[in-house]
């Protein structure tokens, strides 16, 4: 049909064309070791905070049979009496089949509720006959005490640093209770999002799952998850990793400790209408009554390589308007922190962004020439995870990379 | 009796350019989204070679721009092989020109389609929310040029003319899948698209839309979309396109109205999503005439050689 055509005119569509094919034949599917799931012997430990913190968690857990009774057993840590194991709770869990291809696999969430705040309950996964190791976890303190958490995003693509950078976040965690010191205490992980390549592809949640059994300290301390769903974690498989309800549109807010409020937002659903009236609602109600106010969601608004999310237009007003303290994007894969911004411009009285998402993804090279991102902002790549301290006069922030260097270090003063 | 020679047709030339402008807009909104607009990125090509298949960024990188300069480029020589190739003063001195236009025009627009075509593997390869859908989704991005190809074809009559059937009938089909797609899309109350709506409310008409309403309209509009692009293909009826037209060109520059300024290449990329519907609204008309003209000549034939 276009034989007519001289052979300069088929040029471009050759070269094109071979590109694809000797790509096509390099693609080969990702090596994933998924933890041993046999029969109905738990695996895939998480603790997830959805909601209060401070007196109620979700224990979660997968086995690779449906089985037929699943429940999790429960006490306060340190309770050893006769008397006191007679306290010790069950709660079934609510278990369904996880979608997303032919892997057989089955969620268990147990919903613990009306629990004392900074106390640490044990707490065992029991499916049929089968029980899992003996863990711990500490629910959010009550009283204002200082505190830190962890701040990160995308993990998607580089199973290796994945499960390095785990380890990393298992060993500062533990390290941070091994001392009398109060105030680095790690009480939860925040995800920004993009936990996999493809959120229905079931393989590749079920490496993510197993994966983070490795944030487990050696001493069984959990680490609760606040997640955040990305670009890549469309589909059903997200709210059943994390316990959400079947159509939950995946945003909320918590209150870690009394002064800190934690915003939870989803970009991959309609951010102006619904979800901005709320979030308005949310942050009038929480400024007052916070010291501190943050918020984190996937897309950046300010992004270090991408182009805006439109979390610009329908978030950055409120955040400004309501002085909220930090934001926490991902999505970039690299590091970043603004310059505090209101009004597109730099003002000492705006909002900070970080993140950008490092915890095991090949880094993007950041645009250096963006206007928030110059001095005293900051941008790099590397596996990365934040560290936010909340003190009585500031937050103090800290990029942390994956072989504990400190990459950046900045502070946010409270707001008067 | 043959049709009339279409690139005589006023009508048909209209079609031709209008589709050449498409392509040329298309290839720049691509080098402002991948190059040289403020919040310029990199496109899935770039992210599927490095993230999923794990080349060097910089080799990623460096055909991420080649591509997009190519578009660039493409963009200008599409016009420029156009204008080339139109027909004036005597013709033996003007055939070589001609040809040589043509020639370039071919290249820019197999160019165009090419790069656009990869964004739109790449993208259904990523694992985001309908990518599974790009290909579909971005016919009239990569059909707009693929058609230009066999739209622009002269020479003998019949071949020619089974040439243009093929580019229009190209042209019609990816309009039509585009528009079908994004009905798809806003009958499922795509999040992003009901932003398009209440941004837009809310930065410059300021009617208080609320997400409701937003996700009604979509319903309707998604399937007002869906019927209107299966009726082009079944009736071919030109107010169709036009209306498509219009509605592609709404929805085009919502992205400026909705995320403001800065998101011109937004709205450059998809040109052809307006452009498309429009040069087939124009070589319908010239059928449409073409076939009136034909339908005359034969019944004056008929007239004159009745007894």
């Amino acid at each position: 049909m276009l034989s007519n055509f001289p052979r300069v005119t088929y040029l471009p569509a050759l070269l094109f064309g071979s590109l694809f094919v000797v790509s096509f034949f390099i693609a080969s599917s990702k090596a994933s070791a998924d933890a041993p799931l046999e029969g109905t012997k738990p695996a895939q430990w998480r603790l997830i905070w959805t909601s209060d913190p401070a007196t109620s968690a979700t224990v979660s857990w997968s086995t690779a049979q449906r089985g037929s009774s699943h429940s999790v057993r429960f006490r306060v840590k340190g309770n050893s009496t006769a008397e006191q194991n007679a306290e010790q709770g069950v709660q079934l869990a609510d278990s369904g089949r996880y979608t997303g291809g032919d892997l057989e696999l089955y969620y268990h969430h147990a919903r613990l509720d009306d629990l004392q705040p900074g106390t640490a309950y044990e707490v065992q996964m029991v499916s049929d006959e089968e029980t899992s190791p003996v863990f711990y976890f500490v629910t959010a303190p009550a009283k204002d005490r200082v505190f830190s958490m962890l701040h990160g995003g995308d993990s998607r693509s580089d199973q290796s640093a994945r499960r390095k950078m785990n380890r990393v976040i298992a060993n500062m965690v533990a390290a941070s209770f091994a001392n009398s010191e109060p105030a680095d205490d790690l009480i939860a992980l925040a995800h920004g999002g993009d936990y996999i390549a493809s959120g229905t592809n079931l393989a590749q949640w079920s490496a993510w799952m197993s994966d983070h059994e490795l944030t487990t300290t050696d001493d069984g301390r959990l680490l609760p998850i606040i997640p955040a769903r990305g670009n890549h974690d469309r589909g059903k498989p997200f709210n059943e990793i994390f316990g959400f309800p079947t159509d939950d549109l995946n945003y909320y807010a918590i209150d870690l400790g009394p002064q800190v409020r934690f915003v939870t937002l989803n970009t991959e659903t309609s951010t102006a209408g619904k979800q901005a009236e709320w979030l308005a609602e949310e942050l009038q109600r929480s400024r007052p009554k916070r010291r501190w106010l943050l918020a984190q969601y996937h897309r950046p608004a300010y992004p270090a390589v991408k182009s805006p999310g439109s979390a610009l237009r329908s978030w950055v007003p409120l955040f400004e308007q309501f002085n909220v303290d930090l934001v926490c994007e991902a999505d970039g894969h690299n590091i970043k922190r603004t310059v505090p911004i209101r009004d597109g411009k730099q003002d000492e009285t705006g909002v900070v962004y970080i993140g950008e998402g490092g915890l095991g993804v090949p880094q993007r090279t950041p645009k250096k020439e963006r206007w928030f991102l110059q001095s005293p902002g900051m941008t790099d790549r590397g596996d990365h995870v934040f560290v936010l301290t909340f003190g009585p006069q500031e937050i103090v922030g800290k990029c942390v990379l994956v072989d504990d260097t400190v990459r950046d270090t900045f502070s946010r003063p409270v707001r008067n | 009796m043959t049709d009339p020679l279409p690139h005589a047709s006023p009508s048909w030339q209209w079609g031709d350019w209008v589709l050449r402008f498409v392509i040329a807009l298309q290839g720049l909104g691509v080098g402002g989204r991948y190059l040289f607009s403020s919040h310029e990125t990199e496109s899935d090509v770039y992210g599927w070679l490095y993230f999923d298949h794990g080349w060097p960024e910089a080799t990623a990188q460096r055909i991420d721009d080649v591509g997009a300069w190519a578009c660039c480029l493409a963009s200008l020589f599409v016009v420029l092989g156009g204008w080339l190739a139109m027909p004036r003063g005597p013709v033996d001195r003007s055939q070589r020109r001609q040809r040589f236009g043509r020639y370039l025009e071919a290249c820019a627009a197999i160019t165009v389609a090419v790069w656009v075509l990869a964004l739109a593997i790449t993208h259904s390869l990523r694992g985001e929310i309908y990518a599974e859908w790009s290909l579909a989704e971005y016919a009239v991005r990569y059909g707009a040029p693929l058609s230009l190809l066999f739209l622009q074809r002269d020479g003998r009559m019949t071949a020619a003319a089974t040439m243009h059937r093929l580019g229009l009938g190209l042209l019609m089909l990816a309009a039509a899948v585009t528009f079908f797609l994004h009905g798809y899309k806003a009958l499922q109350g795509y999040g992003p698209f009901t932003d398009l709506i209440l941004l837009t409310d809310q930065n410059w008409s300021d009617f208080g839309w609320g997400q409701s309403f937003a996700e009604s309209a979509l319903v309707t509009i998604g399937i007002v979309d869906m019927l209107v692009a299966i009726l082009l293909l079944a009736t071919r009826w030109r107010w169709l396109a036009i209306y498509m037209a219009f509605w592609g060109a709404l929805t085009a520059v919502s992205r400026i109205t909705a995320s403001g300024l800065s998101a011109w290449p937004e709205t450059l990329i998809r040109a052809a999503n307006w452009g498309a519907p429009l040069a087939i609204a124009c070589y319908l008309t010239y059928r449409s005439k073409a076939s009136s003209i034909t339908i005359a000549s034969k019944v004056s034939t008929a007239r004159s050689s009745s007894p």
